[in-house]
C-alpha cells in the first residue's frame, strides 16, 4: 500500500506519458520447439509453451522431404508426430514448417549419412581370455561426432563376479574417432549387449558441448537453430551391434 | 480556530514589517564615504534590505545629508551620480546598473552600420561565450561566439534601436543604441543573478531570460545556475544537461550522455576544445569534470553547425571559468565524496590576464560516508554475479574496498591587446580502485574452488587546449584552437585460487591496459556581412588507440590503431529577412583509414512567425563519426572501455538527422516542440546484454519528439522536459529481428522546480520514464539425447523484448546561503530517490551448479537495482 501510495505523486507526469502500449513490455510468445530425429524413426516434436496453457493447439507443424513432398504432424498427447510409412532416411535434408499464431519458423534438419561398419575382431568375448573387442566403421567427416550406448539385453542380468563395467564412464559425451576398443572391464553383466553407435549431426554436438554459465557465471542461451522461432531440432543415426560376454 | 488565528498574526506581523520598512525614515550625514558604506550603514542603522555590488558602489564616493527622508528620496540622492539606479523588489531594494555599455567608436570604410560587441560578466570580467544578442527595431540578431563576441551589421541604422542581450544565468540586458558612428564596439557588462551580495529577489521586469535557451541547433545552459547539480552530493554537469528532453536521465550510472536513443559514445564532450572521451568519475556516477570549473554549457542534439563534428549523436560544448579579472578569489566545496577548492586571480592590474585553476579530491579513504558506501554497493551490486536480489554489500569483508579520484582544471587567459584573445586550458584526472574480494559463488553445492580476486585500476585522464581569436577588423575575425587529449588506462587483476579437493594455491594473473590519444586542430575564418555570417575554415583531427593484454598464459601483442581526419568546412547563417534566416553549410572530411571523402550537408532555417511570441524552426544534416565504443568498462571483470576506428571492415558510423520544431513564448512562459528522425548506419553493437560476437554492427533509426515546457515566475522556476522516443536497431546477420537497445526510454517526463526565497533555494526533481529493456529467461526445457545423456536448455526471449518497471524518482534539495561581506557560505542538503522506489538497470540470469554434472544447474534470476534513497550534505564557501 505504502509503495502504491508512493507512485501516486507521479499520476501528473504518467498523465503527460502514457501513451497506452508504448508503456507496457512487448508480449512475447514464450514457445519453443525441440526434438531428435532419428534416421529410420517416425519424426517426433514437442512444443514447449512456459506461458500459454493452449499454446498447443495453435501449432500447426509441417514435414518437408527432401523431394518437397508435404505432410502434417498431428497432435499425441504432449507430443507432435507424422502419421507417415515413409521414414527419414540417413542422407536426408529436411525441413520442419512451424506455423503458431502469426510466425513462420522452419528449421532444416539434416540426417547424418548411414554408419557402416567396416570391421570388427570378434562379436564375443570371454571373462577368461579378455582379448578385447576392436571394431571401426567408416568415418563420415570432420563435422560429425559419435555416441556410443552398450546396453545389457538379458531379462536375468547376471554380473561378473567383482567387475563394474565402466563404459559409461569412458564413453560419456561424444568422441571423434571412428574406432572403438572395448576391453572385458567395459562390461558389468554376461550375456547379449547391444552396442548402439549414434553419428551427431553438428547441431546435436553443440548441445552435447553447451555450457551454461560463461566464464562469470550469468547464464547463457541454449544452442537454437529454428528460424524466427526458438529451439532446437537435430538428428542422428543409429548403427547397432550385436556383442555377447561369456 | 487557533490555525486561523495563527496565520493571521503571522500576517499581520509580517504587515507591520512592511509598514515598518516603507515610513523608515533617514537621517546622517556621510562626508566623503563610498555608496556602498552608506548602503551598509543604512542596512545595519534602519533595518533596511539591499542588494547590491559592494565592490561596484564601493567605487562612488561622495558627501551627502539626508534628514527625515524615506528610503525612496534617500537613493535618488545618493545614486544620483553613479549610473545605477534602484528598484524595490518586496521588501528588498535591489540597485544595479542603468547602463553597462561603454562605448568606443571605430573608423570604418564602408557605408553599412556595424555594431560589435563583447559580453562579460559585469563583477570578474570573464567573458561570456553564446550569449544572445538582438537589435529590436532592426531585426537583427545573433550568437556570440565561445569568447563572447558578437557582430551585427546593419545597412541602413535605426537612430533609436535597442540592443537586447540574454544570457542563462545572468540579468537580462536592455539598453539603447545611439548610433555615434558607423561602426561601434560595445562592451556589455551583464549582471549574474546569484551574485548579489544580500538577500535576492530575482525578477526579470524588462524581458523574460529562460534558463535553458533553445536554438535551432543547439540549447545552452549555465550549470551553475541549476541546484539540482548536487543530485548526488556532487556538483555534476551532467545532471544539469539530463534536464533537457532528449537527454536520458534515468541511466544513473553512465559514462556520458544518451541523446535521443543513441548510445553514449555517440556523444562527444569538449572542454575548451579538446576531447575528453572518459566522461566520468566513479565508474559513472559522477562527470568527469569539476561543476565549478565550467563557465557554460551548449548541448547539440543533432548535426551541430559546421564548426564543430566528429560524433552522430551530440556534442557537449563546456567552455572553463577564465577567471576573476579584477579580484582574487576563490571557492572551497565539501560534497559527499570529494574536496574541492578553486582560486581565480587577474595577473595584471589592466584587466588583460587571469588565471584560474580548481582541483577536486575524493575523501573516500578518510571518510567513508554512507552516500560513498551506497554509491559503490550499487555498481558493485550491478557488475557481479549474484544469486539474491538485494545489494551487496562491499565494505562487509575484510578487505575495504579504495576508489579515489582526483582532477585538476587551469585556464590561463591572456588578452594582449583589443582585438586578440588567448586562453590556455588544462586538464588532468584520475580514478584508482583498489578492491579484493571473494568468490561470490562460494555457496555452490560443489565448491571445488576458492577464489581471491585482487583489482587494481588506474584511469589518467589529460588535455590541453589552445584557443586564439584575432579580430582583423569590425566584420572580421579568426579562431584557431589546437586540443590535444590522452585517455589511458590499466587494468591489473589477480585472482588467488585455491582448490578445496586437493588443497593446491595458485594464482592467476591478467593485465590490460589501453591508451587513447586525440589531437585535434581547427581554424576558421568568420566574416560578418549585412545578411550573412560566414565561416570558413580547416580542422584535422588524429586519433591514436593502443590495446594490449597478458595474462598468466596469454600475451597478446599489443594491437593499435591510428587514423587522421582532415576537414574542410564552410558555412553561412543568412538572414533572409527580419523574420527568415537559415544556416546552410558543409563539412568534408578525408579518412585516412579508408582513403575516402566523407560528406556532411548541413541545413537548418527558422522562421519567427510572430516575433516576440512564435517561431518555427528545421533543420538536416549528417553527422560522422570514426571512432565508436565496442566495449563498455566493467568492475567485474576489469576491463576498460574499448574504442575502435573505422577503417576498410569496420565501418564509419553516419547519421542522418531531420527535425521539426516551433517555440511558443509569453510572458514568464515558454514551451518548445521538437520532433526529429535519425538514421544510423554503420552502428557497432554494444556487446554488453547482446549475444553477439565482440565486432558486429548494423543500422538503427529512431523517430522521437523532445517537448520542454519553462515557467518562471517571481521566486519560481519550472522545467517540465517530455521526450518520445520510437528507436529500433538492425544487427542482421548477427542477430536476427529488430532490436531494442537497452538504453532506449520510450517515454520519460522530469520536471525540476525550483523555489528560491531570500536566502533558501528549494529543488524538487521528478522524473518517469518507461523500463528498461531486457531479455527474458522463459525457461529450460530437458532435452534427451542419444546414450542416456541428457541436457537442460535454456530458452532466452527475443533480445530486450522484455522491460523492467518504470523508473521513478523523485531528488529533493534544500540550500541556504550566508553571506558576510565577500564571503558566501552555501549549504545544500539533498535526499536522491526520496522514496527509495526500486529502479531496475536490467535483469541478471545466473547458473547454480548442484554438481559436477553439466546438465545438473540451477537458474538464479535477479534484478538489478539502481541507487535507492541517498542522503547527502553539499558545503561551499565563496571567499
Amino acid at each position: 500500500m505504502a509503495i502504491l501510495m508512493r507512485r501516486w505523486i507521479y499520476i501528473p507526469l504518467f498523465l503527460c506519458a502514457c501513451q497506452g502500449e508504448q508503456w507496457q513490455p512487448k508480449e512475447e510468445d514464450a514457445r519453443a520447439l525441440f526434438g531428435i530425429v532419428e534416421s529410420g524413426q517416425a519424426p517426433r516434436l514437442q512444443v514447449v509453451s512456459w506461458e500459454d496453457e493452449s499454446a498447443q493447439n495453435t501449432n500447426h507443424l509441417t514435414w518437408i522431404w527432401p523431394d518437397g513432398l508435404e505432410e502434417e504432424f498431428a497432435a499425441a498427447g504432449e507430443y507432435y508426430e507424422l502419421s507417415s510409412e515413409r521414414l527419414p532416411m540417413p542422407g536426408d535434408t529436411c525441413q520442419v514448417l512451424w506455423l503458431y499464431h502469426n510466425e513462420n519458423a522452419s528449421v532444416s534438419v539434416i540426417i547424418p549419412p548411414p554408419l557402416i561398419l567396416n570391421a570388427i575382431s570378434d562379436d564375443t568375448i570371454t571373462v577368461v581370455d579378455s582379448n578385447p573387442i576392436v571394431l571401426d566403421w567408416f568415418e563420415l567427416g570432420s563435422e560429425y561426432e559419435y555416441v556410443l550406448e552398450l546396453e545389457c539385453l538379458e531379462s536375468v542380468k547376471v554380473p561378473i563376479k567383482g567387475q563394474t563395467g565402466n563404459f559409461a564412464n569412458t564413453y560419456d559425451g561424444p568422441q571423434v574417432g571412428a574406432a572403438l576398443n572395448l576391453p572385458i572391464d567395459r562390461f558389468t553383466y554376461y550375456g547379449t549387449h547391444r552396442l548402439v553407435i549414434y553419428a551427431l549431426n553438428p547441431n546435436l554436438i553443440d548441445v552435447f558441448f553447451f555450457d551454461p554459465s560463461d566464464i562469470r557465471g550469468l547464464l547463457q542461451a541454449g544452442p537454437d537453430n529454428v528460424t524466427n522461432g526458438k529451439g532446437l531440432v537435430a538428428a542422428t543415426t543409429r548403427l547397432e551391434i550385436l556383442l555377447e560376454v561369456q | 480556530m487557533f490555525k486561523r488565528l495563527g496565520y493571521t498574526s503571522v500576517c499581520l506581523l509580517l504587515q507591520l514589517i512592511v509598514a515598518a520598512q516603507n515610513t523608515q525614515l533617514i537621517t546622517g550625514e556621510y562626508a566623503n564615504h563610498t555608496v556602498a558604506h552608506v548602503l551598509n550603514a543604512w542596512s545595519e542603522q534602519w533595518s533596511l534590505s539591499f542588494a547590491y555590488d559592494s565592490y561596484e558602489l564601493s567605487q562612488y564616493k561622495g558627501t551627502w545629508r539626508f534628514v527625515n527622508a524615506t528610503p525612496d528620496d534617500a537613493l535618488h540622492a545618493l545614486l544620483q551620480e553613479t549610473p545605477f539606479a534602484y528598484n524595490r523588489v518586496d521588501d528588498t531594494y535591489v540597485i544595479f546598473p542603468v547602463s553597462d555599455i561603454s562605448t568606443q567608436v571605430q573608423p570604418t570604410s564602408s557605408n553599412r552600420s556595424v555594431l560589435s560587441g563583447i559580453l562579460t560578466d559585469r563583477l570578474t570580467g570573464e567573458r561570456l561565450p553564446f550569449g544572445g544578442v538582438a537589435l529590436l527595431a532592426s531585426g537583427l540578431s545573433a550568437v556570440a561566439d565561445e569568447f563572447g563576441q558578437f557582430s551585427l551589421v546593419i545597412d541602413t541604422a535605426i537612430d533609436a534601436d535597442t540592443l537586447v542581450v540574454a544570457y542563462v544565468g545572468y540579468q537580462p540586458f536592455k539598453q539603447a543604441v545611439q548610433w555615434q558612428s558607423q561602426a561601434i564596439c560595445i562592451q556589455v557588462k551583464l549582471a549574474p543573478i546569484s551574485t548579489f551580495l544580500k538577500d535576492v529577489v530575482i525578477r526579470a521586469d524588462s524581458i523574460q531570460v529562460p534558463e535553458v535557451t533553445i536554438r535551432p541547433l543547439y540549447a545552452q545552459l549555465n550549470p551553475n545556475a541549476f541546484q539540482i547539480r548536487y543530485g548526488l552530493g556532487e556538483a555534476d554537469v551532467f545532471r544539469v544537461a539530463q534536464i533537457l528532453p532528449g537527454v536520458s536521465g534515468s541511466q544513473e550510472y553512465s559514462n556520458g550522455l544518451y541523446i535521443r536513443g543513441s548510445n553514449s559514445d555517440q556523444s562527444q564532450m569538449l572542454l575548451d576544445g579538446f576531447n575528453i572521451y572518459h566522461q566520468d568519475h566513479f565508474f559513472g556516477m559522477i562527470s568527469a569534470v569539476n561543476a565549478y570549473a565550467v563557465k557554460s554549457m551548449r548541448l547539440h542534439k543533432g548535426p551541430a553547425d559546421v564548426t564543430v563534428g566528429g560524433r552522430a549523436s551530440g556534442l557537449l560544448e563546456l567552455t572553463g571559468k577564465e577567471g576573476d579579472l579584477r579580484n582574487p578569489s576563490g571557492q572551497l566545496e565539501l560534497g559527499a565524496l570529494s574536496l574541492s577548492g578553486a582560486v581565480e586571480a587577474p595577473l595584471d592590474s589592466s584587466g588583460k590576464a587571469s588565471i584560474f585553476i580548481a582541483g577536486r579530491r575524493s575523501i573516500t579513504d578518510a571518510i567513508q560516508a554512507p552516500a560513498y558506501k551506497e554509491l559503490f554497493n550499487t555498481i558493485y551490486s550491478s557488475s557481479v554475479v549474484y544469486a539474491k536480489d538485494e545489494r551487496l554489500n562491499a565494505f562487509e569483508g575484510d578487505f575495504k574496498p579504495s576508489l579515489l579520484f582526483q582532477d585538476v582544471n587551469a585556464k590561463l587567459t591572456f588578452r594582449p591587446n583589443e582585438r586578440a584573445y588567448l586562453n590556455l586550458s588544462m586538464y588532468a584526472s584520475r580514478d584508482d580502485l583498489e578492491f579484493i574480494y571473494a568468490d561470490t559463488t562460494s555457496n555452490e553445492a560443489l565448491n571445488v574452488s576458492d577464489i581471491r580476486y585482487s583489482d587494481e585500476t588506474a584511469k589518467v585522464n589529460r588535455g590541453i587546449g589552445l584557443r586564439w581569436n584575432q579580430q582583423i577588423n569590425s566584420t572580421t575575425e579568426t579562431f584557431t584552437s589546437i586540443g590535444f587529449s590522452k585517455f589511458s588506462g590499466s587494468y591489473f587483476s589477480s585472482d588467488s585460487v585455491r582448490n578445496n579437493l586437493f588443497l593446491i594455491d595458485s594464482t592467476q594473473f591478467s593485465f590490460r591496459s589501453m591508451s587513447l590519444k586525440d589531437l585535434s586542430i581547427r581554424h576558421y575564418w568568420q566574416m560578418s556581412g549585412t545578411k550573412h555570417i560566414a565561416k570558413l575554415g580547416l580542422a584535422s583531427n588524429s586519433i591514436y588507440l593502443a590495446n594490449a593484454y597478458r595474462s598468466f598464459n596469454v600475451a597478446q601483442p599489443e594491437s593499435t590503431q591510428a587514423a587522421s581526419i582532415l576537414t574542410l568546412f564552410a558555412g553561412d547563417d543568412w538572414h533572409l529577412s527580419k523574420r527568415w534566416s537559415m544556416h546552410y553549410g558543409a563539412r568534408f572530411n578525408y579518412y585516412t583509414a579508408t582513403s575516402r571523402i566523407y560528406a556532411e550537408p548541413r541545413w537548418s532555417m527558422q522562421w519567427m512567425v510572430m516575433p516576440g511570441r512564435l517561431q518555427l524552426r528545421s533543420s538536416a544534416g549528417r553527422a560522422c563519426q570514426f571512432i565508436q565504443r565496442r566495449g563498455n568498462q566493467n568492475l567485474y571483470q576489469n576491463t576498460p572501455d574499448i574504442w575502435v576506428l573505422g577503417s576498410e571492415t569496420i565501418p564509419v558510423l553516419l547519421s542522418d538527422q531531420l527535425s521539426l520544431g516551433g517555440l511558443v513564448y509569453s510572458g514568464n512562459w515558454s514551451c518548445d516542440v521538437e520532433v526529429y528522425r535519425k538514421w544510423n548506419h554503420g552502428q557497432l553493437v554494444n556487446p554488453t546484454n547482446m549475444p553477439t560476437p565482440q565486432m558486429a554492427w548494423g543500422n538503427s533509426n529512431a523517430l522521437g519528439m523532445d517537448m520542454m515546457v519553462q515557467f518562471n515566475c517571481k521566486s519560481h522556476r519550472a522545467i517540465l522536459a517530455y521526450s518520445w522516443l520510437k528507436a529500433v536497431s538492425d544487427y542482421q546477420p548477427w542477430l536476427s529481428g529488430r532490436i531494442v537497445e537497452s538504453y532506449y526510454r520510450n517515454h520519460e517526463v522530469k520536471l525540476n522546480y525550483e523555489w528560491k526565497l531570500k536566502s533558501w533555494s528549494i529543488s524538487i526533481v521528478q522524473l518517469a520514464a518507461s523500463g528498461t529493456p531486457y531479455t527474458s529467461l522463459l525457461g529450460a526445457y530437458m532435452l534427451a539425447l542419444p546414450g542416456n545423456n541428457k541436457q537442460v536448455l535454456p530458452v532466452m526471449g527475443d533480445v530486450n523484448t522484455s522491460r523492467t518497471d518504470w523508473y521513478l524518482r523523485t531528488d529533493v534539495l534544500a540550500g541556504y546561503n550566508w553571506c558576510w561581506g565577500a564571503h558566501r557560505l552555501a549549504v545544500n542538503v539533498g535526499v536522491y530517490n526520496v522514496f527509495d522506489c526500486q529502479n531496475y538497470r536490467g535483469m541478471q540470469y545466473s547458473v547454480q551448479r548442484n554438481s559436477s554434472t553439466i546438465s545438473d544447474y540451477t537458474i538464479q534470476q535477479r534484478k538489478i537495482l539502481m541507487i535507492g534513497r541517498l542522503p547527502s550534505i553539499h558545503l561551499s564557501w565563496q571567499f
